[in-house]
């Protein structure tokens, strides 16, 4: 398919001697949300580390837009345009709203479609524009969310890596960014890859899906299939069936098809 | 006690007193008849030894033979207070634990049957056994398996109490119809103040050739079907068990198997009785490797896929091992399989070749034993399903003693086995004394001996198909015997295909072949009235994946891994290499990947991992179509 944006294959990463990643092979296409789900300790955001650059795989290779670029400095991958927004949002505390926008421009020097990019996200976060000259740290959790994606964006990126952002978030907020991400990759054609705890959200976004567990992919599919998996209903999704006394505490096995 | 004065002149082997001929009646050991007669023996001799070990919270507990007597006891005592009769069935649905233990022997020493049910299997299976073997009482596991007996949908009626081990997460559970262990514990002191002499008078009244266990068979086709075995049948094969495969009293082992299984059965609770030996359970089938090396035990049986497994894991390490390592293996296996080679043969090994053994072994296989937990294996055993000679002789190599034997659930789980003295791998070993072997007309191999069982339950159709007018048992396997006595199987009479052309064709020969690949992991061949045969294959998962890794293949989940061409290549290599061995008619002609990780629960796979073919065919009926369009 010559619409691949992102493909990995064979990925291998450690953490010293621990194999955090143990051979994940997926694809992300041009326009798609690609969601990755997975229970704490799967190696969701060390793939999205590996990817970015910000840690280097052991094994494996990473082709963006047809150029293996496993390996390179993080600053390099984001000029190729791949853009990380971090777990935990990791906004400039002590600059304003709109000096860490200036800041997700840093590649740029189109004064002018960067102004038109900064009007784009206070059009999509109108909460950024209400307080730009505020410094980041004193933010909201979720307007803070807002400005690692509105940051993120700044780039013109290819693809946004986005690790956890309905993380610490009331359900309403997290509704209401889903809400934007959804906005912006029908209306902009943001390509995203999503790593979520939030299955049902993530789901509900995304495209396609893969199932980490261990280092390694699971199980993979379209959103729609994964959401019908009974192993993904009752693992991720808390739809359990009640078994005949009305209550159970034991977990069935998980076969992952 | 039932000591029943021995008629037959007795010897003693290794170190227990049997008859001095193997197969005759009436078959003592150490002067019982009945299983509940040498349990009553053992515990009272042996005390405050060892009897079994089991993990708790991270800690081996050891338990004494008084503790199994006397648990034992109160379980047996506390059924008859809810009103057990003599010949019913209760039957048991638990993963592997002392329990176990306790409730079968409790309930065959008060003239109970013992039936296990497979915690795999499915409420709907459940339902089908209890109502089939009329349970009288169930015990179950915990809230897991409770809940497969709540959704019977008629609600079982024929049960009178469920007995419940664990009692976690049912603290809200009514209703009379529920006994927790502990209840059932002081059922059993009750009825013991009351009666105190009544636990060993109902072992009194034990005979030889009462129904002592029910265990259903898998049954390819069809219902299962319950196989009675009397205490004689058990005790034949532990008689003919102690001969052919010599063990002591200071064995440790290992349980792990499910004790439905007749093997594990016998080699877990029956052969321990009588040899004396100490059993240690392990924690969960997911960390059997690791309670082997624990326990690093000196009697260890298992299906071949545990073997196969073992075998997997020392390569991929060899495999990511330094270059000095990855050379000292290699040269080590290489002395070691020329010495297996030689002594297989029956030559003597040269001088060099036993010095370079030794430093083998001193440098390599010592450490690799120990890692295993096979350090101080005296007796390793593979059974209920083929083995590889390859795999057999890498055993030999690296120094860990595998034997390949056969038996069955409906002879007692042994018929014949090799032995340290006479050894031949790729068959299945001589007849264990006391058992008789012959070849049919048809090639069915037919087994005689006093571990033949009694028949199925209710099921006198069944039964009588499965003798002969003579009175021997048909075994439903295909095979010969060679000028020594030795057994091959060849595969299974029932599977024979007949393809279009003809040819008639036994499967197992050429899946058995396929399996020796440890890509492969199982293998179905199909053929029957079509024109050329094709094959249903379950590729091992680590391995492939491993390959997959090595060979820089994109997969994501097990079904894209089974679709990546170079896998589908790698087995296309692995089914021509097979095929180079069978004439033209029996060569595979097409093959599909089962793209499903099968898991003991589904049905295409029998409690020992291996694929049940009718219900293979079911499933998978559109990719077999696709090989014939």
């Amino acid at each position: 398919m010559s619409d691949i944006l992102l493909e990995v294959r064979n990925l291998e990463t450690f953490y010293g001697p621990i194999m955090a990643i143990r051979g994940v092979s997926l694809e992300v296409r041009k326009g798609r949300v690609v969601t990755v789900l997975g229970a704490n300790g799967a190696g969701k955001t060390t793939l999205l580390k590996t990817i970015s650059g910000i840690m280097d795989p052991e094994k494996g290779k990473i082709i963006f837009d047809g150029q293996d670029i496993q390996g390179w400095e993080p600053h390099r991958v984001v000029r190729a345009g791949i853009v990380h927004v971090p777990e935990g949002r990791e906004v400039f505390p002590l600059l304003t709203v709109e000096e860490n926008l200036a800041l997700g421009a840093y590649t740029r020097s189109d004064r002018a479609e960067i102004a038109r990019d900064r009007d784009l996200v206070f059009n999509y976060f109108p909460i950024l524009a209400e307080r730009r000259h505020q410094e980041a740290g004193t933010l909201s959790g979720g307007q803070q969310q807002m400005l690692a994606i509105g940051r993120g964006l700044m780039l013109r990126p290819k693809i946004m890596l986005l690790d956890e952002p309905s993380l610490g978030l009331s359900p309403l907020l997290t509704q209401e960014i889903f809400a934007i991400l959804k906005r912006l990759n029908k209306d902009e054609g943001v390509t995203m890859m999503l790593v979520e705890q939030n299955a049902a959200v993530a789901l509900d976004l995304a495209d396609d899906g893969y199932v980490m567990e261990l280092g390694r992919i699971v199980m993979s599919g379209s959103a729609d299939r994964l959401a019908s998996s009974e192993d993904i209903q009752s693992f991720y999704l808390g739809h359990d069936t009640e078994g005949a006394r009305g209550e159970r505490r034991w977990k069935r096995k998980k076969t992952w098809r | 006690m039932t000591k029943h004065d021995p008629i037959q002149p007795q010897e003693v082997v290794n170190g227990v007193s049997l008859n001095a001929t193997p197969g005759q009646r009436p078959l003592v050991i150490d002067g019982c008849t009945t299983m509940p007669a040498l349990f009553q023996a053992r515990c009272t001799t042996l005390g405050s030894r060892t009897a079994h070990r089991e993990k708790n919270l991270g800690i081996w507990k050891a338990f004494s033979w008084t503790d199994y007597w006397n648990h034992a006891r109160l379980i047996g005592l506390g059924l008859l207070r809810l009103g057990l009769q003599r010949g019913r069935v209760v039957s048991i649905l638990s993963e592997d634990r002392k329990e176990w233990l306790y409730a079968d022997m409790g309930i065959q020493c008060v003239g109970g049957i013992s039936s296990g049910v497979y915690t795999t299997d499915s409420s709907s299976q459940l339902a089908y056994i209890l109502k089939d073997s009329d349970s009288q009482f169930l015990i179950v596991e915990n809230e897991e398996q409770l809940d497969k007996f709540l959704e019977i949908p008629d609600g079982a009626p024929g049960v009178e109490k469920v007995i419940i081990l664990e009692d976690e997460g049912l603290h809200d559970l009514e209703g009379d119809r529920y006994v927790f262990l502990p209840q059932l514990y002081e059922l059993g002191r009750q009825h013991l103040a009351d009666h105190p002499n009544l636990f060993e008078a109902e072992i009194e009244k034990a005979k030889a050739g009462d129904i002592a266990l029910l265990i259903y068979t898998s049954g390819t086709t069809g219902a299962p079907k319950g196989a009675m075995l009397s205490h004689e049948n058990i005790m034949a094969a532990i008689e003919g068990g102690i001969r052919a495969l010599p063990t002591d009293s200071s064995a440790e082992q290992l349980c792990f198997l499910p004790l439905c299984h007749i093997l594990e059965r016998d080699s877990s609770i029956y052969f321990p009785l009588a040899v004396r030996s100490t059993v240690n359970f392990a924690e969960s089938p997911e960390t059997v490797f690791d309670n082997l090396r624990e326990v690093s035990p000196h009697v260890f049986t298992a299906v071949p896929r545990v073997w196969e497994k073992v075998y997997s894991r020392v390569t991929v390490l060899s495999m990511e091992a330094t270059t000095i390592g990855k050379f000292a293996f290699k040269s080590a296996l290489n002395v070691g399989m020329k010495r297996a080679a030689l002594m297989q043969a029956g030559k003597p090994v040269p001088v060099t070749t036993q010095v370079g053994y030794w430093l083998a072994d001193v440098i390599v296989f010592r450490n690799l034993r120990q890692m295993l937990g096979l350090d101080r294996l005296r007796q390793g055993t593979s059974g209920a399903a083929p083995i590889s000679p390859a795999l057999l002789n890498w055993y030999r190599a690296i120094g860990v003693p595998l034997l390949e034997g056969y038996g069955m659930t409906e002879n007692a789980g042994l018929a014949t086995v090799n032995s340290e003295e006479a050894n031949r791998p790729g068959s299945v070993g001589r007849a264990v004394p006391g058992v008789q072997l012959r070849i049919a007309d048809d090639g069915e191999i037919q087994t005689y001996g006093l571990n033949n069982f009694m028949g199925y339950w209710r099921n006198n159709e069944k039964t009588a198909e499965t003798y002969t007018d003579d009175g021997w048992l048909r075994t439903g396997d295909i095979g010969r015997i060679d000028e020594d006595g030795f057994l091959t199987i060849t595969g299974r009479l029932k599977d024979i295909i007949i393809t279009a052309g003809g040819k008639n064709i036994t499967p197992a020969e050429l899946e058995s072949r396929l399996k020796f690949s440890h890509y492969i992991s199982d293998a179905v061949v199909i053929g029957d009235q079509r024109k050329y045969l094709t094959c249903l294959i379950m590729i091992d998962q680590e391995n492939v994946e491993k390959y997959a890794q090595d060979n820089k293949v994109p997969f994501s989940d097990f079904a894209s891994l089974c679709r990546a061409e170079p896998v589908t290549d790698l087995i296309r290599a692995e089914v021509d290499q097979v095929n180079k061995e069978f004439a033209r008619v029996e060569q595979i002609k097409d093959f599909r990947l089962i793209d499903v990780l099968l898991t003991a629960e589904d049905e295409e796979l029998t409690a020992t991992m291996k694929l049940r073919r009718s219900f293979v065919e079911k499933r998978h009926k559109a990719l077999i179509d696709d090989m014939y369009k």
